[in-house]
């Protein structure tokens, strides 16, 4: 019996120190690549003029698809803020996916709007189209408000991609924050490459907008959030996209765009089914599916990503809100790696099978369940009396160091290219931030995936309520005080 | 005058060092001055923890590593820290009797190997934490102090400069210490800024400072050095100051590999070689992407260059360059390349196709209309005989433009065209929506001809009929 638990013990711990060095090994190779593809942007950037987008008539057409649901406070400023982009040949298709609240109302009174007539050709199945509505105003000539029964945001912008006739797509957030030439950087990797690769998608950066100063639907002032939790997530994101994705780009394994600001060849969208409905992580399963389209296919293709701060968002500030986003986005990986499986280690699907999906499974999906098994397994042989304190203490330093310097990079690379936080006190308070991060923040995105798992398993699809304070009322309080 | 006096005599001011007290830039400048450029600082670091491992990996081969069975990981297994067979002591020996890593060792009693690759790697990882953290805030310093640096030079070059065009031809003027290699960057950058923005006479006298001032001999050493950051730099320099004797030498860079370097240098040959400005899609051997296109139009218009004859160029064997020709065409409306692009319209590429189309319908003439019919009938039959959905997708597109160049040029003649079209039962639903869109307004008895049978053949008729009678209502 001795000798069987001590053999159990001896796999538990070596297979468990193999996962942690195999996972911190990943992460090291990431920070190298991204670290390369970093530098090789910003050096072909600095020679990039995309005003001549502005003017080109050779500009491809985009069309910017935004689902509302019950968005009656911001509606009003964020369609503002959309139509304020610039570029010379895109249009906006807000999709109202029957909204409970006043939303159309205040669209259709700010707007000058009147309903139209309307054909299209429903290449996806989705919820029946109420109406159409146009301005009367030339000046909001290039917006469109879809009226259509409630259906969820995946069928909110299949409406959006069916209706509209543009080369390329942009599926935004009606909440987010673009800056203003964000469809002239993210247009620009379809431009270079089309002919003989062709990019069906492409991502930019998220970045944390709670507490910068925002008005008219623009980012005036760029601040660091005020409160902690938020502030832990700026860090998270900064090392999630500013290291993770642009080395995943590198390595053609890129598996997700955020489903806050992306960008998507049409014609490939559409032929590849659009987004699924029915499940919570429609963005990371459309990205995979347009792949497996044109791999199956034997085309060429490729997915990009650029590193520019493109999209600001509101991030979760209670710890309860954060949990359920957090739930939800582990249900939505768990979903599109369980539903396409088929690419798992399968070369025909080069790196985005060999390296990507694999990637995802072990590191994304399982890490979550190994270190709570870790932790269980450690929780045991403490109650046991077989464990070693010391060793114990020096794994712990060695994961909290590893995960320091990872966040030390990771605000170092946003140092070195973009600068956001321009104040000395910001950036000093995020390194400060960075120190109690792993202590803190993990264990509640930990916990978070575990219920995600438990959720998936349990066959619950809900998204769970997320609550906004909106920028409008931010930058509303600011001017009271 | 007395502003302007006060320009030229002024000198930078000398920072003040006071002693016991190191200011953030001079902490900068100190910084910059031995530690260049901050991505070699990483590759330093990388090669430190390269070095690092290679040393442990090497020490520790042969010795205890992970335990290779269950009873292994039971097994108290020596602590020694042995010295190599030459008496020599390793580094990680030496390590290890170091305090606190000797006490720490010591409260293990097997793994030991493993133990002293997690003792070196929590001490590399918190060392490079506490690097990291005082380099980020270095940078910062840096970085402010560089900028402060630049502006100041940059607004002192900025009106050194506004007055020395509005001085007299022959009147002596110095420049604020031209000697320092960042002060001429500087310059420079400044002196092609206020060139863009001016013409004739003063943009002659600009041209002639910069010769003067040898800045010419600076733009073609960039370009023959080896970063092609320094190159493409060079190329955009010399383009702007019209340095046309050194068109040859950008030339053979059109067809670099290095993307960013091909396209300056093909933007720099369209505006230096006056005769032939497109001389280089001729030997073009790489795609010309269409973001390569846009900023070679943009450079056109830019600077008014004229473009005589596309036709060569029409020919070329890659597709790219002649979609570009046919699209430079339309859009300059070069209708003496008429028949070319006519030509065009039967060539098997479609991308090709679709290029001679859009040219056509900027040409707007009642010749085309057969010739696009043409076209539009053999993608019909192309489209209908192929399985492939990306070529189905682009022949669809070709058919949709093909409409839009009809628009114009159509009669009451045309309505067996599209009935024909309507008769295709796999017609793609925005080619039918076009259609019978321009059916209504050329053949006032549409309803009655469609009704004959044709409906039925095609159902989305009917959706159409009544979104476009809706609309004419509406109206």
């Amino acid at each position: 019996m001795i000798e069987f638990f001590n053999i159990l013990r001896f796999i538990a711990e070596n297979a468990i120190i193999v996962f942690t060095f195999l996972i911190f090994g990943s992460y090291t190779i990431l920070t190298v690549f991204s670290a390369m593809e970093m530098v090789h942007y910003m050096r072909k950037n600095s020679f990039v003029d995309y005003d001549v987008l502005l003017t080109s008539p050779l500009a491809p057409s985009i069309s910017i698809i935004a689902p509302a649901y019950n968005e009656g406070k911001t509606i009003v400023d964020n369609i503002r803020s959309l139509l304020s982009l610039h570029y010379n040949n895109f249009e906006v298709i807000i999709v109202n996916d029957g909204s409970t609240d006043d939303t159309i109302q205040k669209v259709i009174d700010a707007y000058d709007l009147v309903k139209v007539p309307f054909v299209y050709l429903e290449r996806i199945q989705t919820k029946p189209v109420k109406a159409v509505y146009q301005s009367r105003n030339k000046a909001f000539k290039n917006l469109k408000i879809i009226d259509k029964v409630n259906g969820g945001k995946s069928d909110a912008m299949n409406v959006g991609i069916s209706f509209t006739d543009c080369q390329f797509v942009a599926i935004v957030d009606v909440d987010c924050v673009l800056v203003d030439n964000a469809l002239q950087l993210m247009v620009k990797p379809f431009l270079e490459e089309q002919s003989y690769n062709r990019v069906i998608a492409s991502g930019g950066v998220i970045r944390v907008a709670n507490s910068c100063h925002i008005e008219d639907g623009r980012i005036i002032d760029i601040r660091l959030p005020r409160k902690y939790l938020p502030k832990m997530q700026v860090i998270e994101y900064t090392r999630a996209f500013l290291m993770g994705r642009m080395a995943w780009s590198r390595l053609d394994g890129l598996l997700l765009i955020s489903g806050a600001f992306g960008m998507f060849d049409r014609e490939i969208l559409l032929k590849s089914g659009g987004y699924s409905l029915n499940i919570v992580g429609e963005d990371m399963e459309l990205v995979v599916k347009m792949r497996r389209y044109m791999a199956e296919r034997n085309q060429p293709y490729k997915v990009t990503y650029i590193p520019n701060p493109l999209c600001w968002t509101e991030v979760p500030e209670k710890r309860k809100i954060l949990i359920r986003q957090r739930d939800r986005w582990t249900r939505g990986n768990i979903e599109s790696i369980f539903m396409h499986f088929k690419i798992f280690f399968n070369p025909k699907y080069k790196s985005f099978g060999m390296l990507g999906h694999p990637y995802w499974f072990f590191f994304e999906w399982l890490a979550p369940i190994i270190e709570f098994l870790g932790l269980l397994y450690f929780t045991i042989i403490v109650i046991l009396g077989f464990h070693n304190w010391y060793f114990f203490f020096l794994l712990l330093a060695f994961v909290y160091f590893f995960a320091i310097n990872l966040s030390y990079f990771a605000i170092l690379f946003e140092e070195l290219s973009y600068h956001q936080y321009k104040k000395r006190r910001d950036m000093l308070k995020l390194m400060l931030i960075a120190l109690i991060e792993p202590v803190l923040y993990h264990p509640m995105v930990l916990y978070s995936s575990l219920k995600g798992n438990y959720k998936y398993l349990t066959g619950e699809k809900s998204w769970g309520k997320m609550e906004r304070k909106g920028f409008v009322a931010e930058a509303g309080k600011k001017k009271t005080k | 005058m007395v502003a302007a006096q006060n320009i030229v005599s002024s000198k930078p001011r000398k920072q003040k060092i006071l002693c016991g007290y190191i200011s953030h830039s001079m902490l900068a400048k100190l910084y910059t001055e031995t530690i260049m450029v901050p991505y070699k600082k990483g590759i330093c670091l990388l090669l430190v923890f390269g070095f690092w491992s290679l040393v442990f990996v090497q020490n520790t081969s042969a010795q205890d590593t992970l335990p290779t069975s269950p009873s292994d990981s039971l097994t108290v297994e020596s602590t020694q820290t042995t010295d190599r067979s030459d008496g020599r002591v390793s580094i990680i020996d030496r390590f290890f009797q170091i305090e606190p890593f000797r006490t720490i060792l010591s409260k293990f009693d097997h793994n030991i190997g493993f133990i002293k690759f997690l003792i070196i790697l929590v001490t590399i990882l918190f060392f490079n934490a506490i690097f990291l953290f005082l380099y980020i805030l270095l940078n910062r310093a840096v970085k402010t102090y560089l900028r402060n640096r630049n502006e100041k030079l940059r607004t002192t070059y900025q009106s050194e400069l506004a007055y020395y065009v509005s001085l007299d031809e022959d009147q002596p003027f110095y420049f604020t210490n031209l000697n320092k290699r960042i002060n001429r960057e500087i310059f420079v950058e400044e002196l092609i800024s206020l060139h863009k923005s001016l013409i004739g006479e003063t943009a002659l006298r600009v041209e002639s400072l910069y010769f003067e001032k040898g800045f010419d001999r600076d733009s073609l050493g960039r370009i023959r050095s080896r970063s092609w950051s320094k190159k493409a730099k060079g190329f955009r320099e010399l383009a702007q100051m019209n340095v046309r004797a050194a068109t040859k030498e950008i030339l053979q860079y059109t067809n670099s590999s290095n993307r960013i370097l091909r396209m300056e240098a093909q933007l720099a040959t369209v505006k230096l070689n006056s005769e032939n400005p497109l001389a280089f899609l001729h030997n073009l051997k790489i795609h010309l992407t269409l973001w390569e296109q846009i900023n070679i139009l943009n450079t056109i218009q830019v600077n008014n260059i004229e473009i005589d004859s596309l036709d060569d160029v029409m020919d070329s064997k890659n597709h790219s360059v002649a979609i570009f020709a046919i699209t430079l065409c339309g859009l300059f409306n070069h209708l003496k390349s008429w028949p070319k692009v006519l030509e065009k319209l039967n060539h098997s590429n479609p991308d090709i196709r679709l290029s001679a189309i859009k040219a056509l319908a900027i040409f707007n003439l009642i010749e085309n209309k057969q010739p696009i019919k043409d076209c539009f009938q053999a993608d019909v039959i192309e489209s209908n005989n192929t399985k492939d959905g990306f070529l189905q997708e682009k022949l669809t597109r070709n058919k949709l433009v093909a409409l839009d160049a009809l628009e114009q040029l159509l009669s009451k003649d045309d309505s067996d065209f599209y009935m024909n079209i309507f008769r295709n039962r796999n017609e793609d639903f925005n080619v039918l929506k076009k259609s019978y869109q321009q059916f209504i307004q050329i053949e006032p008895a549409a309803s009655q001809m469609l009704r004959d049978g044709i409906m039925e053949l095609q159902p989305a008729l009917k959706m159409l009929k009544d979104y476009f009678e809706y609309k004419n209502h509406a109206k």
